[in-house]
């Protein structure tokens, strides 16, 4: 017996005994075996960017708050970023962001390393050619990158380059040498990747193309003015600056950019009008429109969005999936509004945390520009199958003002009722009139490139009016580039990049106040005669008239009928909800659309034409008037904090807890530290 | 509910003075030679076994206590009882006889399991407290820890609160680490066990806690937070016996949360509402018939006035019951024995469905091979089913905390228009707070977790006895498990309603999981009893031991079944989920666990009362990198029988006096399995499988989020120990007083990641910690005769826990995150060098803001200077306080009603470095005292335990003075909001804002608590309280019937009793128990121990427990 247990136990203690794994525990090898495999690895960062990066951070914040954007609430901390008032922020609101970038990012340099030690990765970049290992290396490398270059726009200088290692001690590291960093690293896997189009690359991954729009666009940043640091000496080392304004003495920042910008600018050129059309792949400027009820080739952008169609104007846009808990806030938070429920609703919920500043839609839009209504809705759902005014009285759904259009769970090819946030809708990251406009910029900022600035513009407004008539001519210098960033304005409202760019040109403040002074300016006039007149002639009113009609189709399209008030404006109506078994019940009466009278043109209450109205079923209706009764919410609401043009604005958010407590430096510009 | 527990203990008392009576036995039987046996008190002792010395004749008394034997008049006979003294009676030529055995003592002859073998309490070196299953046994509770609670020095145990499978921290003498498990390492007749709960009471025979090293260093890596030995029942030798016991509990919750009842509710949420805007107030109105829009309700808020409130709490937590019963039979003969037990408990959750049961069957069979060989052969098999709703608390509690929030006014009660409920604010925000549909109970009950597991335990041993002294023994220990967990969120649950017709648009969603597991223990030991001269004896262990253990998982999620489906239609078709829902598969197979040990002990003895014990171990374990896989933990103990030195032996008054010093280190790896390198796993979460062109991917994750650390080595604890065992006047009173010193180094610990490595935590070996204390054992007889017998006992334990040192990059500052980004300070706990862990911060609450503190004109409050201002972060958003043209400056954030915190720093103003120390969670000492008292076949114990000193952290308290936005506006408040400052009121039937300071003083003349319109909540002093407590844990009430009553139903034994649990609780502590130990998992990067929290805790029950024991 003894024999045998010394046996056994002899086995049981052979060397390895301790040395314990699972099938389920698998190492870097394992998964970068084949190429497939590799980018099962590597789509997390995808699926982490889109859900925890990009959601816990700035998805709500960018596209509400700009001269042009705003957010619905009254009171709310979800935007005291956004009105820019970051003291009142708590050091960890955005924790999860800040972390899950960083997160994201070392997984992306975990695999890059990997990738990097394989032969066959090693074997083509010797070969100089682009194949799927030099194409995924590229993919990690540039998720890496975009990670960084979200972190310096959204929290300034960062700590830059811990990433999987132990740390005990760091430092922050100059905004500026990091964007060095990130066009040096992108550069150096530009060539081996592949276009849009070019070996299975679609716009849902990251590909050549984009990379090249990247460099443009962090170069852009490195450029741009933004708000510094004065605390932290030796920070930015030898760069030296040109300052908006004054130093802020009590927040220890200034609004400044580098004095060698212009290097930056032709880097930027180069690399965006790869993107456009050196590298471009399939990607271009859609500027026709198939479809029989509409001629809008801005619009259709949006549309294959809602029909899950990648469009070809897309350089990324990151994948979702209809019906599952993976951040549908395209259709929730910046969508047309709807007053239905959580749940099982013609069509659920829609919060619309996003809303059109009032004088932007009505006095910054030329009336032939088909972007306006595809771009703003005065109208949202019930929830009920039936269309319904937005209201000006502070609040969400239909309540809080007007709304993006661009979005809309009534234009979805599959709707799903079953509940909200689940429309599946991708998140657009960046499409090519964007990278256009940016060139335009650049170009201009240069200088004599200005009829190629303007070329640019024109590709975009003839697309925009469906014609030639609109183009810009002659313009250079300020006029020139301001021109450009009211083009990037219109064409790109309510997608995120009018923050920045006020930021980026130096004229947040001025700008801000601006839009302010346009606001009091339209509510004096308002309170005073009951509607506004804007320089374009279109008018706001206290009041509007409306009536429930029925209309066939429901939907409506394209409309430059201003007297037909049940088609004009154009992109509202409804999804034809009793076609859909799940919620039919749900559907009340036949008269589905909205028939709006006055929404541009005065129509005096006390008038004849009112009583006409009246008598035909069209009902007074609330409309500036409620802007006029809450006019304090909305000058809280755009850009609050701001109170002089000189002003240096303070856009960033926190560094969490978790950084700031063994970082040698601590947050700046007024940010919480605990 | 006092009243009636007096009532109940009478009627008990009443019912049992009935049955008194003494009978005397009488009558004699022939044979060869013939006796009685009875014991001290003359009571005859059924299946006494008589044998005759030097033969195989034996016999066992008949229910008279006789018997008759053959043997010669000159022989001796040997008789025996469990419990009892054996005595050898010469016959010397006698053919009857009587024989009376004494009572054991027990202390010194004690056997107590010290690891891997036995030993006399007299001949013990290291600290060991021990309780047995007879004393367990009075507290009828479903958790053997729970009995243990205040009957054992040294170890402080903790439920986490009412729920019916309460989670129940063991501490043994403070605890050593502070990110990882500090519970004690508990053997089942010496197989690792995870948790006390699947052990029956019934079937335990003793419970001994190990605490210091000398004793624990024979488990080397697994031994740092003491170990807790479980003996269970055994087969003994005699005529076979079958033994039922059973009990029936009815539990009642002790108390409710103080909510707001509906007038009060309603004034106090009006004025929220108003305090939050029209879009708030508006729906309100109309939903209740107030203010503005009064429709058929003319009385306005006086219409409530005296309306008697729809309790949401006793909806969803009232009365249960729960039952026991438990069978053994056991039997055999001097080859054979045999034990069979077989338990069933049925413990009814007081949550609407929650319930724990348990079914558990157990065979122990010994047999004797051959003289010197014997093998036994132990199965265990229990089956435990739990449906229990929630995990843990979370920013909101629990639903059952939250259910205090739900309105207090039935449906039928509201006066106002109903379809308010349909519309604005109320619609998008209040449905978890106004809606019936949505309401805590009718999600709870539309919520079904069930977890069902399978155990089976076999444990093979042998043991022989090579030669004289030296023995041989082995255990191979073969375990399966599995476990199913089987989870249906309903519709209700899931909101997958026709909001136009309340019917199910799918039917819910099921989470199906399979799971097993496997373990395997082989332990040999050689021991070696060996007399090196008349005194000297040492006796030696050798043993080695391995454990393997691993397991896997298949798991499956459907999502949106059809309307038409039940729950169980769902769980038997999965695959019939909609098309607009999902399938979720996932499957893992764990990283086995392995240890490899050896290790040994020598025991030695001079003149019996000099003795010394060495223990060594070395561990190998797979959990490290293979550089650091093996640990060495010796340990060494001397003890000096005083007692037996000639000169005290002299003193009759002393009956024993033991003095024993003890030093050792002893190891803890209790982390995660590859921690140490960073590998990749299958993801399962859809979040995470990217999608290309709508199709989801399949993707890998990183197998743990925490960053590896390949220099993980050993955590290791060092014990010294000194003791003192005495016991005087004939054992009359006996006690042990022991010190100790503990010191917890290279502590194995979570520690917190800056993000920017990718990483938020990661396992190091950091840091220091230690615990001294002191802890003093008496029991003793304070009374005793023929009818009575009257015996104390108690303990009290000093605890003093320190953090000795932290690495110098941990910052120590960790948060509950309770009500998520509305915490200030984001870290609410702390640790500190020289302080000790579960230590609370915030600010020191100073009363409210009054008007006093302002200079008021044009509508403007305006600080007065030298009144320091508020910090902006720490209070958020003030709804219903305006600022530039408005209430206060622009700039300034006091205003009147708003708390006051104390200036620490004096610096002038309220912020961040005012934040320090509020609270210590930590008691001063615990302990518990039990008194006995038998009277004749009567027999009353009281159990007592108590907390001294602790504070407590409660966020209940906390969490109803802050003003969170939306969903909250609507809540209900704990009732100490009544006397909240007002800046609304009602004037004339409607809420209008109070302004001047006439007003204001007007309204808060009784105020006592601040504003709470604040959608920050800062943690202040006045969320800390003092946690002391005393409590009459258990009373019992017996009776046992007089055997000579019961020898026609041919029973040997009955014994019935009532008993309440949790009996009453002195204490000044405000929420609804001061033992509270909330799960602090509320927050995933929470890895310290949040001490004394309390938040979505369960009222505790107070249980009223009839039960009867029987033996045949």
């Amino acid at each position: 017996m003894i024999v045998i247990t010394l046996c056994i136990m002899s086995s049981q203690c052979k060397k390895d005994f301790l040395t314990t794994s699972s099938p389920g525990n698998i190492d870097g090898d394992f998964v970068t075996s084949t190429t497939t495999e590799t980018f099962k690895a590597l789509s997390w960062c995808y699926s982490n960017y889109r859900a925890n990066c990009a959601m816990g951070t700035y998805s709500w914040n960018d596209p509400i708050s700009s001269d042009a954007e705003m957010y619905p609430e009254n009171n709310s901390s979800n935007n005291l970023n956004g009105r820019l008032k970051p003291e009142l922020l708590a050091v960890d609101v955005v924790s999860g962001g800040f972390n899950s970038f960083y997160s994201t990012l070392a997984r992306a340099s975990r695999i890059a390393a990997i990738i990097a030690a394989k032969p066959a990765y090693q074997a083509d970049v010797k070969a100089g050619k682009a194949t799927d290992w030099t194409q995924l290396y590229g993919e990690a490398i540039a998720m890496r990158a975009f990670c960084y270059f979200n972190l310096v726009k959204h929290f300034g200088d960062v700590p830059f380059g811990y990433e999987n290692t132990y740390v005990e001690s760091y430092k922050l590291t100059s905004r500026y040498d990091i964007y060095d960093n990130l066009i040096a690293s992108l550069k150096s896997v530009e060539p081996l990747m592949y276009k849009i189009g070019e070996g299975g690359i679609t716009a849902e991954r990251i590909s050549k193309t984009f990379v090249d729009a990247l460099i443009g666009e962090t170069a852009f940043y490195a450029g741009g003015y933004q708000t510094l640091r004065t605390d932290v000496t030796g920070l930015y080392g030898t760069v030296t600056f040109t300052l908006k304004g004054a130093v802020d003495s009590k927040y220890n920042c200034e609004y400044a950019r580098r004095t060698d910008y212009l290097t930056y600018y032709k880097v930027a050129e180069q690399y965006l009008q790869n993107a456009y059309n050196v590298n471009n792949g399939t990607a271009l400027l859609v500027t026709s429109d198939a479809r029989t009820n509409a001629n809008n080739p801005f619009q259709m952008f949006f549309q294959n969005m809602e029909n899950f169609v990648v469009s070809p104007e897309s350089l990324f846009e990151l994948g979702n999936i209809q019906s599952t808990s993976t951040s549908s806030e395209y259709n929730y938070a910046f969508s047309r509004p709807s007053n239905g429920g959580s749940a099982n609703s013609a069509p659920c919920k829609a919060f619309a945390a996003l809303r059109i500043i009032p004088t932007v839609y009505y006095g910054e839009y030329d009336n032939a520009d088909k972007r306006r209504d595809a771009s703003v809705a005065v109208t949202g759902s019930n929830g009920d199958g039936n269309e319904v005014m937005n209201n000006f009285v502070p609040g969400s759904k239909t309540s809080g003002g007007i709304s993006t259009n661009k979005w809309d769970d009534n234009r979805m090819k599959t709707i799903n009722v079953s509940a909200q946030r689940n429309s599946g809708v991708n998140w657009p990251v960046l499409r090519m009139a964007d990278v256009m406009l940016m060139l335009a910029w650049v170009k201009a900022e240069a200088g004599g490139e200005d009829q190629a600035a303007m070329d640019l513009v024109n590709l975009i407004r003839q697309r925009a009016f469906g014609n030639a008539n609109h183009n810009i001519s002659g313009l250079t210098g300020q006029p020139l580039k301001d021109a450009i960033l009211q083009e990037r304005k219109l064409e790109l409202l309510g997608e995120g990049t009018r923050r920045w760019d006020l930021i980026l040109s130096g004229t947040m403040s001025t700008r801000g106040i601006a839009v302010q002074n346009e606001m009091k300016t339209m509510v004096a006039d308002l309170t005073a005669q009951g509607y506004h007149q804007f320089a374009n002639g279109n008018v706001i009113s206290n009041y509007i008239y409306t009536k429930a009609v029925s209309n066939s189709p429901t939907l409506t399209f394209d409309c430059t009928d201003v007297t037909n008030p049940v088609l004009f404006p154009g992109w509202r109506g409804q999804y034809d909800y009793s076609t859909l078994a799940a919620v039919a019940s749900v559907v009340k009466g036949t008269t589905h659309n909205m028939a709006i009278q006055g929404l541009f043109t005065y129509i005096d209450p006390a008038s004849a034409a009112a009583t006409t109205l009246v008598s035909n079923g069209y009902k007074k209706t609330n409309w500036a008037i409620d802007i006029v009764n809450n006019a304090a919410v909305y000058y809280d609401n755009i850009f609050g904090g701001l109170t002089s043009a000189d002003q240096v604005p303070r856009y960033y958010w926190p560094l969490p807890a978790g950084t700031i407590a063994n970082l040698t430096e601590k947050n700046g510009y007024g940010l919480p530290n605990l | 509910m006092k009243k009636f527990t007096y009532l109940f203990l009478l009627l008990i008392l009443s019912s049992f003075a009935s049955t008194f009576a003494q009978q005397k036995t009488s009558g004699a039987q022939s044979g060869n030679i013939s006796g009685i046996v009875t014991d001290e008190k003359g009571e005859t002792i059924i299946r006494a076994t008589i044998k005759v010395k030097g033969s195989q004749t034996g016999t066992v008394t008949d229910v008279n206590g006789k018997f008759t034997i053959k043997a010669s008049p000159n022989a001796t006979l040997l008789v025996t009882y469990v419990g009892y003294i054996s005595q050898e009676i010469a016959l010397n030529g006698r053919t009857a006889i009587t024989v009376q055995l004494a009572e054991e003592t027990k202390t010194l002859d004690e056997v107590v399991v010290v690891g891997y073998q036995t030993m006399k309490r007299r001949d013990l070196t290291g600290s060991v407290a021990s309780v047995s299953g007879k004393t367990i046994a009075t507290a009828p509770v479903a958790n053997v820890a729970q009995a243990m609670q205040g009957k054992l020095s040294g170890v402080n145990i903790v439920t986490q609160d009412g729920r019916p499978d309460a989670a129940v921290s063991i501490r043994v003498r403070g605890g050593g680490s502070i990110s990882q498990s500090n519970d004690p390492l508990i053997l089942l007749d010496g197989v690792t066990v995870g948790s006390l709960s699947d052990i029956p009471s019934d079937q335990i025979e003793s419970i001994d806690v190990l605490k210091d090293a000398s004793s624990t260093a024979i488990y080397g890596a697994r031994g740092a937070n003491g170990v807790i030995l479980i003996t269970t029942k055994a087969a003994k030798e005699g005529k076979a016996s079958v033994s039922y016991n059973s009990y029936v509990k009815f539990n009642t919750p002790e108390k409710y949360l103080n909510d707001m009842k509906p007038y009060d509710y309603l004034k106090y949420v009006w004025a929220n509402a108003a305090a939050y805007g029209a879009a708030y107030q508006t729906p309100f109105e109309q939903l209740y018939g107030l203010g503005a829009y009064p429709g058929t309700n003319t009385g306005g808020l006086d219409s409530y006035r005296n309306m008697s409130a729809d309790d949401m709490q006793k909806k969803v937590y009232n009365n249960s019951v729960t039952q026991n019963h438990n069978i053994s039979i056991s039997g055999g003969n001097d080859k054979t024995k045999i034990m069979l037990s077989a338990n069933y408990m049925d413990d009814e959750g007081m949550k609407i469905q929650s319930f724990a049961k348990r079914t558990n069957v157990s065979l122990k069979v010994n047999q004797k091979l051959f003289d010197n060989v014997d093998v036994s052969l132990d199965t265990r098999y229990t089956d435990d089913l739990v449906k229990d709703n929630e995990g843990l608390a979370s920013s909101n509690g629990s639903l059952l905390s939250y259910s205090y929030r739900f309105r207090p006014i039935a449906t039928s009660n509201i006066l106002g228009d109903l379809n308010a409920l349909k519309t604005g604010n109320i619609s998008s925000f209040g449905q978890a707070v106004l809606w019936d549909s949505y309401s805590p109970y009718a999600r709870i009950n539309s919520y079904d977790p069930n977890s069902i597991s399978q155990s089976l335990l076999n444990t093979a041993s042998l043991n022989w006895k090579i030669i004289k002294g030296l023995t041989y023994h082995t255990d191979l220990t073969l375990s399966r498990g599995w476990g199913q967990t089987k989870t249906w969120a309903g519709y209700v649950y899931q909101n997958y309603v026709n909001p136009a017709t309340g019917a199910a648009t799918f039917a819910g969603d099921a989470t199906y999981r399979k799971s097993d597991s496997w373990g395997m223990r082989w332990s040999n030991t050689l021991t070696y009893e060996l007399a090196i001269s008349r005194i000297q004896k040492i006796k030696l262990l050798l043993g080695q031991e391995v454990t393997n253990s691993g397991g896997t998982y298949l798991q499956v999620a459907a999502t949106k079944f059809p309307s038409n489906f039940t729950e169980d239609n769902a769980f038997a078709m999965i695959n019939q989920y909609s098309s607009t829902g999902t399938l979720t598969v996932a499957s893992a197979t764990s990283v086995p666990n392995r240890i490899n040990s050896y290790f040994g002990r020598a025991d030695y003895s001079l003149l019996d009362r000099y003795m010394a014990t060495i223990t060594f171990r070395g561990d190998g374990s797979s959990i490290f990198s293979p550089l650091h896989r093996w640990g060495y933990f010796p340990a060494g103990a001397l003890a000096w029988r005083a007692s037996d030195e000639p000169l005290l032996k002299k003193l009759t008054w002393l009956d024993n006096l033991k003095v024993r010093v003890a030093y050792g280190s002893v190891g803890n790896n209790n982390i995660p399995a590859n921690s140490w390198s960073q590998m990749f796993a299958a993801g399962t979460n859809i979040t995470y499988m990217y999608p290309l062109n709508h199709t989801s991917t399949a993707y890998y994750d990183l197998a743990s989020s925490a960053m590896a650390n390949p220099d993980l080595k050993w955590e290791t604890t060092i014990t010294r120990n000194g003791g003192i065992d005495f016991s005087i006047l004939k054992s009359r009173l006996s006690g042990t007083v022991e010190v100790y010193w503990n010191t917890t180094k290279d502590l194995l610990m979570q520690t917190t990641l800056p993000g920017i490595t990718g990483f938020t935590s990661t396992y190091k070996n950091i840091g220091q910690t230690s615990n001294k204390g002191i802890e003093v054992s008496l029991s003793g007889t304070i009374f005793r005769n023929s009818d009575w017998n009257i015996t104390a006992n108690g303990n009290i334990n000093f605890n003093k826990n320190n953090v000795d040192k932290l690495a110098p990059n941990i910052s120590g500052l960790y948060g509950t995150n309770w009500a998520s980004a509305s915490t200030y300070p984001t870290y609410d706990y702390t640790l500190i060098e020289g302080q000790p862990v579960g230590l609370v911060r915030g600010f020191v609450y100073d009363g409210f803001y009054t008007t006093n503190d302002f200079t008021y004109a044009n509508g403007i409050y305006t600080l007065k200077t030298g009144v320091p201002d508020l910090l902006t972060s720490a209070i958020g958003v003030v709804h219903g306080i305006g600022s530039g043209t408005a209430d206060r400056p622009t700039g300034q954030v006091a205003y009147p009603g708003l708390p006051k915190f104390r200036d620490v720093n004096g610096d002038g103003k309220i912020d961040d470095k005012d934040v320090g120390i509020i609270g210590n969670m930590n008691p001063k000492h615990t302990g518990g005292f039990n008194l006995n008292i038998s009277y004749r076949n009567i027999d009353l114990g009281a159990y007592f335990n108590w907390s001294y000193g602790n504070q407590i952290y409660n966020l209940t308290k906390l969490g109803t003075t802050f003003g969170p936005k939306e969903g909250g506006v609507y809540e209900n408040k704990l009732a100490i909001m009544n006397n909240a400052y007002k800046i609304y009121d009602i004037v004339n039937g409607q809420m209008v804002r109070l302004t001047t300071p006439d007003q204001l003083n007007a309204a808060n003349a009784n105020a006592s608590m601040p504003l709470a319109t604040n959608e920050t909540c800062p943690t202040s002093s006045l969320a800390i309280e003092d946690g002391s407590y005393l409590r009459l844990n258990t009373v019992t009430l017996g009776y046992t019937v007089p055997k000579n009553l019961l020898k026609k139903l041919k029973i040997d034994n009955i014994r019935i009793y009532a008993s309440i649990y949790n009996v009453l609780t002195v204490t000044g502590y405000s929420g609804v128990d001061p033992e509270v130990n909330t799960n602090s998992a509320m927050s995933s990067s929470v890895t310290y121990p949040t001490t004394g929290l309390d938040w979505g805790t369960y009222p505790r029950a107070r249980s009223y427990t009839i039960g009867i024991n029987l033996n045949f």
